[in-house]
């Protein structure tokens, strides 16, 4: 790739002027990731930092703007609901607050991970979005649950009458919202279209199974992710994460809301089967927790620092070997700091006579092209 | 993946038994600092850095016998060996399929390791079928009187009663050896266990925070009355499980192996709802004897209590999450290295010092050197690794580029 190598020009001459002025004795392991070079490292390259800086800002707005709405609405629905004595209303409000809520961990981390890193945090806070996102999922368990206590609530004190009607026409408002901000939200997937590329089937196909694998609803959005510019799928991916987040929220806050829909519509037309209220909100919130099932398997499988599931270690480990120079390699560890970051550590057995450097970028090379590995550390031995 | 150890310096088996030469853990940092001056080794380095050291392994089985302090454990150093629970865990199958397959073969294997368990996990265990019992029984008898409180209490406990097989599962499945997915182990899923456990807790004092708020504005006061049995049961079940896990009963602990936080945020787990229950009958006998607002005070004191007690555990599973640089190795110790690497003649520079603690007592780290054109590698590579390897980081990955 043309501009990978003008980058490495960049970054060799960068590491040059950088030497001098961090030699001089420092007390603490201070080093900003960013102004420390060693060849290609993604942490310091200047585009890449553009790139993920535009990506932020984009996903703030995208946040910012969701959280506008559902205040504006939650406070049209407090009005209503104080107007109209109606207690489902204000639960319904409750709800959108822990929604935002959610939005908002979103947000700061979003924002959080802009800062570099510092040497407590050596590799900056990226991670801090895996558990916001964990956070914003375990919000939506909650609600999920406190929905079913209070369906079993409202059936134990069976002396209510349910207004099916007004059931009905609250899920209904809350349906459209949802499904505008479903739409809106889903629109922005759509923008990292690049044009198709051939040269890259074979990770085309990782990238492919892995976004499938990472949305968290069977996709109508199955827009290809093959990419002429190598960090446009990354560039996807850590958008995806905490919109992601966002995603799930409103996913599941619809299907709650078809749910109740249904109930109360059933409820109008036959107002003695209450029942059907406790049913829909069981079987619904099965159906909204199963959503959030795959990202719950992404965040676990980060946190345990396991091989990313596009990468197929195997492949990779015989892919190394087949370099020339190597006679073996062993510790290989591959794990991810965020959705889209990877990082390889390894010890590699060179054979007698080869030079370590050409080895090393070889090495690099190979890990950055066929599986956009960029924060790598190789010991040669 | 073979594991060659061709240079595995200083290594041992990725899953043997840690040695405990990592004497920082005291509470104390008199001590810490104390007890890292005392290392004989540390001076080695000035008399001749290209001489490779011999690994020295009977030093390191002495140490645990000097690493107790008052905050240990009784469980013997040699315990926690890992057994035998061997899967056919190199087969490269596709990773969809392995899921699927691992989840009901770790079930299965989770059964086998259970009745072969050790102690703790079979404390656990104990207390767990008590809770769920306790909670099936809460609540059938609220559905069936139709009391509300009783069925929201048992809901409480069901959750409380997840997690708890959650942590179970996480010290069963940790043992597992490493395998092409999960190339470090399987030894995180007990921090995993631990933070969500220390999640639960902030969502019940929260909670708890919510209810105060509540009947501050509405002055119900009358449904707690009947709650008093429930809660003195649940607390009694609590107080055994407290009991059982009263090595761990501290606030601020130190982590020095990796099921600590497990046994740790369990055991915050059992007080935390004895404290609630203890809260809940205090502020019963409050109201009974007329005093007014001691349903909002007690609800509040235990909200707050409990925030109190979560917050250090929280933090400290946070941050091994997070990848936060290990608290058990002062960063005065990793500056030293680090100068000494850099003074080091052959050495030009060290850049992208990483370390991160992969579960407490286990440091990973990475490391890139700048080093003269032409030079060996090997004497620098063992040097350095000696260097880190007297910190307690075994897992250390070198890179040297020539310049």
């Amino acid at each position: 790739m043309e501009h990978d190598e003008a980058s490495i020009l960049r970054a060799e001459d960068q590491k040059k002027i950088e030497m001098p002025m961090v030699s001089e004795g420092n007390d603490v392991i201070s080093m900003p990731l960013d102004s420390e070079c060693c060849s290609v490292c993604a942490f310091s390259k200047q585009e890449n930092a553009t790139l993920e800086s535009k990506q932020r800002w984009m996903s703030a707005t995208k946040l910012s703007g969701l959280i506008v709405f559902y205040l504006m609405v939650m406070l049209v629905e407090i009005i209503g609901g104080v107007k109209s004595n109606s207690l489902a209303v204000m639960t319904d409000a409750a709800h959108l607050l822990t929604d935002v809520a959610g939005f908002f961990i979103s947000l700061i981390t979003v924002w959080a991970s802009a800062w570099k890193a510092t040497s407590y945090q050596s590799f900056g806070f990226n991670r801090l979005e895996v558990l916001g996102a964990l956070l914003s999922v375990q919000l939506i368990w909650l609600i999920s649950a406190l929905l079913i206590y209070e369906a079993l609530d409202r059936i134990l004190h069976k002396n209510k009458e349910v207004n099916g009607l007004l059931m009905f026409e609250i899920a209904a408002f809350g349906f459209i919202i949802n499904l505008v901000m479903v739409l809106w939200l889903g629109h922005d997937h759509t923008h990292h279209h690049a044009c198709g590329d051939t040269d890259h089937q074979q990770h085309h196909h990782h990238h492919h199974h892995h976004h499938d694998h990472e949305r968290g609803k069977p996709c109508d959005l199955t827009e290809e992710e093959t990419s002429l510019v190598p960090s446009s799928p990354a560039k996807a991916k850590i958008l995806n994460i905490n919109l992601q987040g966002a995603y799930l929220h409103v996913m599941a806050d619809l299907i709650q809301s078809v749910g109740v829909m249904i109930a109360g519509a059933v409820i109008w037309i036959k107002p003695k089967w209450l029942i059907v209220d406790l049913l829909s909100t069981l079987v619904f919130s099965t159906i909204a927790l199963c959503t959030t099932l795959p990202m719950l398997r992404d965040i676990f499988g980060i946190l345990m620092e396991r091989t990313p599931s596009d990468i197929n270690i195997d492949m990779l480990e015989s892919g190394i070997k087949g370099i020339n120079g190597v006679q073996n390699i062993h510790d290989l560890h591959v794990w991810a700091i965020t959705v889209g970051k990877l990082v390889l550590s390894c010890h590699v057995v060179a054979e007698p006579g080869v030079s370590s450097n050409e080895l090393l970028g070889k090495i690099r090379d190979y890990c950055q092209k066929t599986y956009k590995i960029h924060h790598i550390t190789i010991q040669i031995e | 993946m073979e594991k060659n150890k061709s240079f595995k310096y200083y290594s041992q088996e990725p899953d043997s038994p840690h040695p405990w030469n990592t004497d920082f853990g005291f509470a104390n940092a008199s001590d810490r600092r104390y007890a890292f001056s005392r290392q004989p080794s540390f001076h080695q380095p000035q008399r001749d850095p290209i001489t490779p050291m011999t690994p020295n392994f009977s030093n390191d089985c002495m140490k645990p016998f000097l690493s107790r302090n008052v905050s240990s454990i009784d469980i013997p150093p040699g315990f926690y060996s890992y057994d035998q629970v061997k899967e056919g865990s190199f087969e490269a199958k596709g990773s969809a399929a392995e899921d699927k397959f691992s989840v009901l073969e770790s079930v299965l294997r989770v059964f086998r390791v259970l009745r072969t368990g050790n102690r703790q996990m079979k404390r656990l265990l104990i207390m767990i079928s008590l809770n769920v019992a306790y909670s099936t029984a809460e609540l059938v008898i609220g559905l069936f009187t139709g009391r509300i409180g009783l069925v929201s209490d048992a809901f409480h406990l069901t959750f409380g009663c997840g997690l708890l097989t959650f942590s179970l599962f996480a010290m069963a499945a940790s043992r597992r050896k490493p395998d092409h997915i999960y190339t470090y182990g399987y030894q995180r899923l007990e921090e995993l266990s631990a933070f969500t456990n220390a999640l639960f807790l902030l969502f019940m004092s929260f909670s708890l925070a919510v209810e105060a708020l509540h009947a501050f504005i509405q002055d119900e006061s009358e449904h707690k009355h009947y709650l008093i049995v429930s809660a003195v049961t649940n607390l009694l079940v609590n107080l055994i499980g407290v009991w059982f896990f009263r090595n761990y009963a501290r606030i601020f602990f130190v982590y020095r192996k990796p099921e600590d936080m497990n046994f740790h945020s369990v055991c915050l787990h059992v007080l935390a709802d004895s404290i609630r229950s203890a809260g809940l009958i205090l502020a019963s006998w409050f109201l009974s004897l007329g005093v007014n607002n001691a349903e909002v005070l007690c609800l509040g004191l235990v909200s707050g209590a409990v925030f109190m007690l979560v917050m250090p555990l929280f933090k400290a599973t946070g941050g091994v999450l997070l990848q936060m640089a290990p608290p058990n190795i002062p960063s005065s110790a990793l500056s030293k290295c680090w100068r000494q690497v850099t003074s080091h003649e052959d050495v030009i520079e060290v850049s992208q010092a990483r370390f991160w603690e992969l579960v407490p007592g286990h440091v990973v780290g990475s490391l890139s050197l700048q080093v003269k054109k032409e030079m060996d590698d090997r004497p620098i590579l063992e040097y350095v690794h000696s260097l880190y390897h007297e910190l307690g980081i075994h897992d250390l990955t070198v890179q040297s580029d020539h310049v």
